[in-house]
């Protein structure tokens, strides 16, 4: 620190840049080389991660392969230039875990874990399985990945794995890659039920969830399933009606701490949808649930893919559809849906596309961070 | 008689401050005096380093003694002493970054963090240039560290 210097450099970073917002924080890096450096620090990002007060942002997919920001706090849109191929990389898929997201593109096999704060990646080619070296290409994809936060036994730091599921001749395999050794290995592990991936999964705490099915009752039982990254092992948790069969399912988080689930029986007379929001998610505790929202839509999830996002203090959900058009097949349709307090329902349409590989829940949940890619 | 603490300032309008028990103790560098063995009727004096004057030391004094009143620390710092404002003047941000190095010295978390979060509240939302400015920030990267930081800061998501 030179003479004329106001702030102290210790107390610059260990108490106050760690207090600023991740999104402001970034554009910061430029000041000076101390500041700069911060953004390659894992202990910053820690001590950052506990004192900054977290941004809760809504983001969505867009049909040109971008990611937009929906929260009125931060404008634009992100891209990724894949430096492999030299072009615009183009997203079909995103799964947001601490601040950092996975994004994959079908198209050539590749896939990235990027934090848009700090500017890192990780670029990863699409491997071919162990499993009999079989690739699908099929859209929608019997292929899917997620990203989950675990500890390091030795370090005792944190760190990420990516998780690969496999459908491959009616049955689920896992792969995982550690990020830390970069390598890839079969994950013999069975969750004892059928993980819907086609249906959103998401992000909390390091852990991933997904809906699943379990069919050896008499009635299959639908229920949500969690994988603890540190154990490699999965988990199951009830959802609100455990012996129910919905015909519409999306899974979302509240403010990283709770999980939330929009769903619609398939016995239902009417055309109802509820949106539930569990207590704050800890392993030491039961899971339950309560109905925050109502919503009366028929046509709501009659398209193959449903995303949600829901702001429980002001009760206020926005819901995105997308689906096929039975007049042109070539396009598919995207409509915005808003249930709000009295449960109403208000729909807006979103438009058309051909963008037939964009199979992704469009709308997810972001909090920016600085955690490091390691 | 219960133990009494006091701090000593030297330096610009030097002044002694006699603390007593329910003071001290919010300091973390002295409450361990109070647990300390020796003649309960002496007096500790606490040499305070030349860089935090009288009036620092005399304004997280007055904060110690008039917290308890309030619903919280915030709320106390807020509404009544220090009135976070858009854009400090000078003096007001050399009083801020001086209560928070002496109340880091002093080991006084609460003022520590109050000072701290205004401070990153300050910094929210600028740019380098202004920071630079504002609280006299040495910009030592090369241009090419500065060009490729600044791409990497401005980029979508961000204001």
């Amino acid at each position: 620190m030179t003479m004329s210097q106001l702030l102290p450099d210790k107390l610059v970073e260990e108490e106050i840049l760690c207090r600023v917002p991740a999104t402001s924080l970034k554009r910061l890096r430029a000041t000076c080389k101390l500041w700069n450096g911060l953004f390659n620090n894992r202990r910053f990002a820690k001590n950052h991660f506990d004192k900054s007060a977290k941004q809760f942002l809504f983001l969505m997919l867009t049909k040109e392969y971008r990611i937009r920001s929906l929260s009125v706090e931060l404008k634009g849109e992100l891209g990724l230039l894949d430096p492999l191929h030299s072009v615009q990389f183009k997203i079909t898929h995103v799964f947001h875990c601490d601040g950092l997201l996975l994004c994959t593109y079908e198209g050539y096999h590749r896939l990235v874990v990027w934090n848009p704060c700090t500017g890192q990646t990780k670029w990863l080619n699409h491997p071919v399985s162990r499993y009999k070296g079989y690739i699908t290409n099929t859209p929608g994809g019997n292929i899917t990945y997620t990203l989950g936060c675990y500890e390091d036994k030795k370090s005792h730091n944190s760190s990420y794995k990516i998780l690969r599921l496999v459908e491959w001749e009616k049955n689920q395999r896992f792969e995982i890659y550690e990020i830390k050794s970069d390598s890839w290995r079969i994950l013999d592990v069975n969750p004892d039920c059928i993980l819907m991936y086609n249906h959103s999964s998401v992000s909390l705490k390091g852990k991933t969830y997904w809906f699943a099915l379990d069919e050896k009752e008499l009635d299959p039982v639908v229920l949500l399933v969690s994988f603890d990254y540190t154990t490699e092992r999965f988990a199951r948790v009830c959802l609100p009606n455990p012996y129910g069969i919905y015909r519409i399912m999306s899974l979302s988080v509240v403010r990283e701490e709770k999980l939330s689930v929009l769903l619609r029986r398939r016995d239902a007379l009417e055309s109802e949808i509820e949106i539930w929001v569990s207590n704050p998610i800890d392993e030491h505790k039961v899971v339950s649930w309560s109905k925050i929202l109502v919503g009366d839509e028929p046509r709501l999830g009659l398209c193959r893919g449903t995303s949600f996002l829901v702001d429980e203090e002001k009760k206020i959900a926005l819901c995105c559809d997308r689906g096929i058009c039975n007049q042109d097949t070539t396009k598919d349709y995207f409509f915005l849906y808003i249930i709000g307090e009295d449960n109403e329902l208000t729909q807006v349409d979103f438009g058309a596309s051909s963008t037939w590989q964009l199979h992704s829940p469009l709308l997810f949940n972001y909090v920016p961070s600085l955690a490091q890619i390691q | 008689m219960s133990k009494i603490i006091v701090l000593k300032c030297v330096g610009h309008n030097p002044k002694d401050f006699e603390l007593d028990e329910a003071v001290a103790v919010q300091f973390g560098c002295i409450k361990d005096l109070f647990h300390s063995d020796f003649d309960a009727e002496s007096k500790i004096v606490v040499d305070v380093p030349m860089k935090f004057n009288s009036y620092i030391i005399g304004r997280i004094l007055e904060f110690c003694s008039s917290r308890a009143s309030f619903s919280s620390d915030r709320a106390y710092w807020e509404q009544d002493f220090f009135h976070p404002c858009r854009e400090p003047n000078q003096r007001k941000r050399k009083e801020l970054i001086a209560i928070m190095e002496a109340s880091e010295y002093l080991g006084m978390e609460s003022l520590v963090e109050l000072t701290t979060q205004s401070l990153a509240n300050y910094l929210k939302g600028k740019n380098p240039l202004t920071i630079r400015s504002l609280w006299k920030v040495e910009g030592d990267l090369t241009a090419e560290e500065e060009a490729k930081a600044l791409a990497m800061g401005v980029a979508k998501l961000g204001h």
